[in-house]
C-alpha cells in the first residue's frame, strides 16, 4: 500500500525572514550605528548573511573583531542567572567606541522570557558614555522582517538626537522616509539619488532619506524638512519625526513602476503646490524613457512570461511594469506574509489588480507546486536568491535537475541577492530605474519575430 | 529534402493557402500521385474545425468530418467565448495599401492567415484602412491618403493594436498604439485561446499610450 503524503507541517520553511533579518538589515544601512542583539550565538548568522553575501559594500563585520552586529551569546545554562550584566557590558562597549553614536538593542524569542531588566542596562549605558542606547520592541515572534526593519525606523525617529525644531517647517524642503535602503551597492545607492531626483525636479530640496546609507549625521538633517514624505514602511516613523518637528506627513507610494513613479511626483507636488512642474515633469520623464524603451518591448517583452517572487511592495511594481510592457505574469508569491495591499494602496482606490492572485509567504513546498505547472513555459523569474529553493522544488516535480533548471534565467532583485551585485549605477526605482531593470530582464528574452 | 522525399509515402498532402507557395506546392507535387487537399486555413475555432473536417472528408473519414464540423464545447470553449466578451471592448486596426485591400480577407494573399476573418471571430472590433489614393476603390475599409490622416485615423478610431508587416513600426508607437505581427496567430482551438491572450495584452499594455501621451 503506498504511502500516504505527508501533510505540510505548520512548521515547513516559508518564502519570508524573521523579524531579526530585518533589525540587522536596517542597522547595516546605517554605517555608525552598533546594534546588540540578546541571543544565541546563533543570531550572528543574521549579520554573516548580508555581510559580503548580500552586501559586499556592508561595514557588519570587522575583520579585527569590531563588528556592529554583537550577540550576548545566550545558552540555556546562563538562561537562570539571567543577561542582565553580558547585555549592559556589550552596550557599554560598543556605545563607547567612537565609531559609533548609537546603539540599538535588541531582544531574541528565547531571551524575552528571561526577563532582564533593559532599560535599566540601557539608561546605565546611555549615562556611562552619554550615546544614545535604543531598544527595539520585543516583535520577533509576531512580526516579520519588514516589521523588523519598519521598528528600527521607528526607534531611531522616536530618540535620534535632533537639532532643535524651527518654529516654522519650511514647506520647500523635504525628507523621504521609509524608503528600505537594502544593501551599500549601486542599486540601492542609484534608488536613493533617483529618489531625490524625482523629488528635486520638483524645486523641492530634499535634506535627508531614511535609510541611506548615510550615517546618523545625515538622518538628523530630517529636521530641517517641512515635509515628511512618507513611503509605505515610513509611515509610523514619518508620524514619530513630525511629532518633534512639525512637518507635514505626506502619504507617497514607492516610485517602483511606471505608475507608482508618475504617483508618486504626483502625491508630493500635490502637498508642495507644485502641480504644473509635476505635470511637465511626469510627460518629459515618461517621453524619455518610453522612446527609449520601445523597440525592447516590441520585439522582446511583450508576451514574454515571467514568475515574481519579491516582497509586497516590490511585487505589485513588478506587476504594473509586466502589465505596461504587455508581460504575462504566470507566478507570483510575496517574500512576506504580509496581505500584499498592505505595502501600497488597496487596488480599488487606483484600478491596480493583481494579474494572478500572491501567495503570501507560501511554504516552500505550496510555492513549489504552484510554480510547478508553469515552470517550463518561463522565460524569466524575477525574485531574490532564495527563490531558488522554490525553483528547485518545482523542477523536480517537473524532472528537472535541481538549481539547473535549462534556460530560466534569473533577474534577482530584492533581499538576499548574493549572485547579482551592482558596482555600477543601477536603480529600480523611478523612471530611470524602470530602464535599468527592463534592460536586465530584456537581456534574457528572446527577440520576437512578426510582432 | 529527406521531409520531400517522404511526400511520396503520404496518403494526403494539406496546402496551406498560401498563393506565394502554389508553385512550390506544384514542384513537389507533381507527379507523385499523392493526392492533395487546398485545406481552410486553421485559425479560430471556425477556421480549425473546417480545417479538421476537410482533411478528414479528404481522408475517408466522414464521421469523424461530421464531428469536427460540429460545434465545439469544452473547456477551450468557455475560455475562448469569456475572452470574446473582453476582446468586444477592443479594436483593432489593420492598415493596408488600398490595391490590395484584399490580401485583408484572403488568407491565399497573406501567407496563409485570414488576417480580418481570424480578428473578427476572436471577438475585436476591427476597422481596416486603406492607404493610397484617394480615387482606388477599397470596399469596406476608410480611406486614409496621407501621414497625417493616418494618425488621425488612428486617434479617432481609438484603436488600440495594429497589424504591422514590420519589425518595428515608429509610426504606431507615436500613435500610441501597439503593434503585432503575424507571429501572435497560432493555428488550432488552444492556439486560438492564445492568439486572444496576445491580442489583449497589447490592447491593454499602457506602455504605448504612455509614450504617446509623454511625448505629446
Amino acid at each position: 500500500m503506498p504511502a500516504s503524503p505527508k501533510p505540510p507541517s505548520r512548521f515547513a520553511p516559508r518564502c519570508t525572514f524573521p523579524y531579526l533579518h530585518g533589525t540587522v538589515l536596517a542597522v547595516n544601512a546605517i554605517p555608525d550605528v552598533a546594534l546588540v542583539v540578546d541571543a544565541p550565538s546563533c543570531n550572528f548568522f543574521r549579520a554573516e548573511a548580508v555581510f559580503g553575501r548580500h552586501d559586499t559594500r556592508s561595514t557588519l563585520l570587522d575583520t579585527s573583531s569590531r563588528h556592529r552586529v554583537a550577540v550576548t551569546d545566550l545558552h540555556p545554562d546562563r538562561l537562570v542567572s539571567g543577561t542582565d550584566r553580558r547585555v549592559s557590558a556589550l552596550l557599554r562597549r560598543l556605545a563607547s567606541d567612537p565609531a559609533f553614536g548609537l546603539v540599538f538593542r535588541a531582544v531574541s524569542p528565547p531571551a524575552a522570557l528571561v526577563g532582564t531588566d533593559y532599560e535599566a542596562a540601557e539608561a546605565q549605558a546611555e549615562a556611562a558614555t552619554a550615546k544614545p542606547i535604543v531598544g527595539l520592541p520585543d516583535r520577533a515572534l509576531v512580526g516579520d522582517w519588514l516589521d523588523g526593519y519598519e521598528d528600527v525606523l521607528v526607534a531611531l525617529a522616536k530618540r535620534l538626537p535632533l537639532p532643535p525644531a524651527r518654529p516654522d517647517p519650511d514647506p520647500g524642503i523635504a525628507a523621504i522616509v521609509g524608503y528600505r535602503f537594502e544593501r551599500n551597492e549601486e542599486d540601492h545607492l542609484g534608488n536613493v539619488r533617483e529618489l531625490r531626483r524625482l523629488v528635486e525636479g520638483l524645486g523641492l530640496r530634499v535634506a535627508s532619506v531614511w535609510l541611506s546609507g548615510e550615517g546618523l549625521g545625515s538622518l538628523a538633517r530630517v529636521a530641517e524638512a517641512g515635509l515628511l514624505l512618507a513611503l509605505p514602511g515610513g509611515r509610523r516613523a514619518a508620524d514619530e519625526v513630525a511629532a518633534r518637528t512639525g512637518a507635514t506627513v505626506v502619504t507617497c507610494d514607492l516610485p517602483f513602476g511606471p505608475d507608482a513613479t508618475r504617483r508618486f511626483v504626483e502625491q508630493v507636488a500635490a502637498a508642495s503646490g507644485r502641480e504644473t512642474q509635476a505635470a511637465g515633469f511626469a510627460r518629459s520623464e515618461t517621453a524619455a524613457w518610453t522612446r527609449a524603451a520601445r523597440w525592447v518591448v516590441t520585439r522582446r517583452l511583450v508576451d514574454s512570461r515571467w514568475a515574481i517572487s519579491l516582497p509586497p511592495d516590490l511585487a505589485r511594481g513588478a506587476c504594473e511594469i509586466a502589465t505596461t510592457v504587455g508581460a504575462d505574469v504566470r507566478f507570483l508569491s510575496t517574500w512576506s506574509a504580509r496581505v500584499p495591499e498592505e505595502s501600497g494602496r488597496p487596488p480599488a482606490e487606483d484600478g491596480f489588480a493583481w494579474p494572478v492572485p500572491p501567495l503570501a509567504a507560501p511554504r516552500v513546498r505550496d510555492a513549489a507546486a504552484a510554480l510547478a505547472p508553469v515552470i517550463r513555459d518561463l522565460d524569466v523569474v524575477v525574485s531574490n536568491t532564495p527563490f531558488d529553493e522554490v525553483v528547485c522544488h518545482a523542477g523536480l516535480r517537473g524532472k528537472i535537475v535541481p538549481f539547473d533548471v535549462p534556460g530560466l534565467p534569473r533577474v534577482e532583485l530584492g533581499f538576499p541577492c548574493t549572485r547579482h551585485h551592482a558596482l555600477h549605477d543601477e536603480p529600480f526605482l523611478g523612471w530611470r530605474g524602470l530602464l535599468c531593470l527592463l534592460s536586465r530582464i530584456a537581456e534574457f528574452l528572446p527577440e520576437r519575430g512578426g510582432g | 529534402m529527406e521531409d520531400a522525399a517522404r511526400l511520396r509515402g503520404a496518403a494526403l498532402s494539406v496546402l496551406s493557402p498560401d498563393a506565394s507557395w502554389e508553385q512550390v506546392y506544384a514542384g513537389l507535387l507533381d507527379g507523385i500521385g499523392v493526392p492533395s487537399l487546398p485545406a481552410p486555413a486553421p485559425y479560430g475555432f471556425a477556421g480549425t474545425s473546417a480545417f479538421l473536417a476537410a482533411v478528414a472528408a479528404a481522408l475517408g473519414l466522414p464521421d469523424v468530418a461530421r464531428r469536427a464540423a460540429r460545434p465545439r464545447g469544452g473547456r477551450t470553449r468557455e475560455r475562448f467565448d469569456r475572452l470574446r466578451e473582453q476582446a468586444a471592448d477592443h479594436r483593432i486596426g489593420i492598415v493596408c495599401e488600398a490595391a490590395r485591400v484584399a490580401r485583408v480577407r484572403d488568407p491565399r494573399l497573406h501567407w496563409g492567415v485570414p488576417l480580418a476573418p481570424t480578428l473578427e471571430e476572436l471577438g475585436f472590433d476591427v476597422r481596416v484602412a486603406a492607404a493610397g489614393p484617394a480615387n482606388g476603390g477599397a470596399a469596406g475599409a476608410d480611406r486614409v491618403s496621407t501621414a497625417a490622416e493616418l494618425r488621425e485615423w488612428l486617434r479617432d478610431t481609438r484603436i488600440a493594436a495594429v497589424y504591422t508587416d514590420y519589425a518595428f513600426d515608429a509610426r504606431l508607437a507615436d500613435a500610441g498604439v501597439a503593434p503585432f505581427g503575424l507571429g501572435v496567430f497560432e493555428m488550432g482551438f488552444a492556439g486560438a485561446v492564445r492568439t486572444q491572450e496576445r491580442l489583449l495584452r497589447r490592447c491593454r499594455m499602457g506602455f504605448f499610450r504612455l509614450g504617446a501621451a509623454g511625448g505629446a
